[in-house]
């Protein structure tokens, strides 16, 4: 029982670990880039734009296999050892929701008011203050943005399984534990790890929902 | 008296929004060669029709938009729009939008805006802050979400946000417009004194002539995008030269 225990903490700390990271990574990226697409004018901008948007049903199973070539001995990032690996995986998620993440902060702050950013100009801002400022307007959609990234990461199974391998105490998360649990015919198992998939999810969305909220009266 | 602004020649061309395989042509010429002086230390009031230009031509007299060609000159070099230049520009050009928004903070806060992207130390904009509030009688809902006040409340706000930064140059869109009679005239006195304590220039995009009599020393009148008639407000309001500008006064003080 006890091992059970370690077992399944372990396994939700990776799922933790790597889902938590790539949306911290993917949020890094996304959200400066989804705002820069949102509020400069350049040249095939409406390209990029719908570009991103056809991104969102971007296959796990193919990011799975562009990460796994790339990392595989012969692939271009071979030598760094990351295959079957956190690390790895952290890469696979992160190509994977930063379009989501980019696609909703565009939508985010393209719907902050013309107005809003008129007026911070008026009064100064240029630049990353004026970023800084319709980023804030627009916190709740960025919110959602990270939100909807995160959800997909953490209920993902095809990229962390090819490119993580589904390794006991290494590279299992969640998902693949329910995954092979099936296969195995182990059904309470993986009944019981969808469970605890399902109130991780829900206590953690809870959590943003309530910031998000509370971004909202701020 | 030294000019403190002046436009020359703008003109601002508006093209219909792009799409995709189809050649863009649809122009629309909103400002169309203006050429005004804003003398230091006066009041103008720029009036016209609605859809004649005013806020356009205030727009880039504020450096929100660049004219088409032409020239914004400010104490009297063009400006030449680097980003580095219009930045270091704005904290000498205040301008008050139409729909000034609020931003999603306290009534403080949106104040102290300007203050602290110019950097200013913590103390210094407290203090600021709370004389520009007490100034326009915010004073009580300096803590209030900036997003929850009445239009008028709004508008004095937006007022003390713009002009808290102390510039010397105050351009004004309908500043009054949908407003009771109590907060035009707060508005109106606050302008006054704004003009009177800093001996700021002030410009003011208007409706009313009786808004730009009781205020202005001087005015222009644009109609579709031309200017008709610049000078003395009385001169220009009272005794127009122009049959446009004939038939503009008369038809609005016959409203």
């Amino acid at each position: 029982m006890a091992d059970l225990l370690g077992n399944l903490a372990q396994i939700t700390a990776v799922s933790l670990y790597v889902s938590g990271a790539s949306t911290f990574l993917a949020a890094a990226i996304g959200v400066p880039l989804g705002a820069y697409i949102a509020m400069r004018e350049f040249a095939g901008r409406g390209l990029v734009k719908a570009f991103t948007y056809t991104l969102y049903g971007f296959p796990p199973v193919l990011a799975g296999l562009l990460v796994y070539m790339a990392l595989s001995r012969q692939g271009p990032l071979g030598a760094l050892g990351l295959l079957y690996s956190p690390p790895g995986m952290i890469l696979a998620q992160t190509l994977l929701i930063v379009p989501l993440i980019t696609g909703v902060t565009i939508t985010a702050v393209s719907s902050v008011d013309r107005e809003v950013r008129d007026t911070a100009r008026a009064l100064g801002a240029e630049g990353w203050p004026l970023v800084r400022t319709v980023l804030s307007e627009a916190r709740k959609g960025v919110v959602t943005a990270v939100m909807v990234g995160f959800g997909r990461a953490i209920s993902e199974v095809g990229a962390v399984l090819m490119v993580g391998g589904n390794l006991k105490g290494e590279t299992q998360v969640l998902t693949t534990a329910i995954y092979e649990n099936t296969r195995l015919g182990e059904f309470s198992t993986a009944i019981a790890l969808g469970l605890l998939l399902l109130t991780i999810s829900f206590l953690i969305f809870f959590l943003l929902f309530r910031f998000q909220e509370r971004a909202d009266d701020a | 008296m030294p000019d403190a602004l002046v436009l020359r020649e703008v003109r601002r061309v508006f093209r219909a929004r792009r799409r995709w395989f189809r050649p863009r042509k649809e122009e629309v010429v909103a400002v169309d060669g203006v050429s005004l002086a804003f003398p230091k230390g006066t009041i103008t009031a720029l009036l016209g029709p609605s859809g004649a230009g005013k806020t356009t031509l205030l727009r880039m007299a504020g450096l929100l938009d660049r004219p088409s060609s032409g020239d914004v000159m400010i104490d009297g070099s063009p400006v030449t729009w680097a980003e580095g230049e219009v930045r270091a520009l704005r904290r000498r050009v205040g301008i008050l939008l139409q729909n000034p928004a609020m931003f999603r903070r306290s009534v403080r806060a949106n104040v102290a805006f300007g203050l602290e992207i110019q950097g200013l130390p913590e103390k210094a904009v407290e203090a600021k802050v709370g004389a520009a509030l007490k100034r326009v009688g915010l004073g009580a809902l300096a803590d209030r979400d900036a997003r929850r006040l009445s239009g008028g409340e709004a508008q004095r706000l937006a007022f003390a946000r713009a002009t808290v930064l102390r510039p010397e140059i105050l351009l004004l869109d309908e500043f009054t417009v949908h407003l009771d009679y109590q907060n035009v005239a707060t508005l109106e006195r606050l302008v006054r004194d704004f003009q009177k304590v800093s001996g700021g220039t002030v410009v003011l995009v208007t409706h009313s002539q009786r808004q730009a009599l009781r205020l202005a020393d001087r005015a222009a009148l644009v109609v579709d995008g031309r200017l008709i008639a610049a000078g003395g407000v009385h001169e220009v309001l009272e005794e127009p030269a122009d049959p446009r500008a004939r038939e503009f006064v008369l038809g609005d003080f016959s409203l």
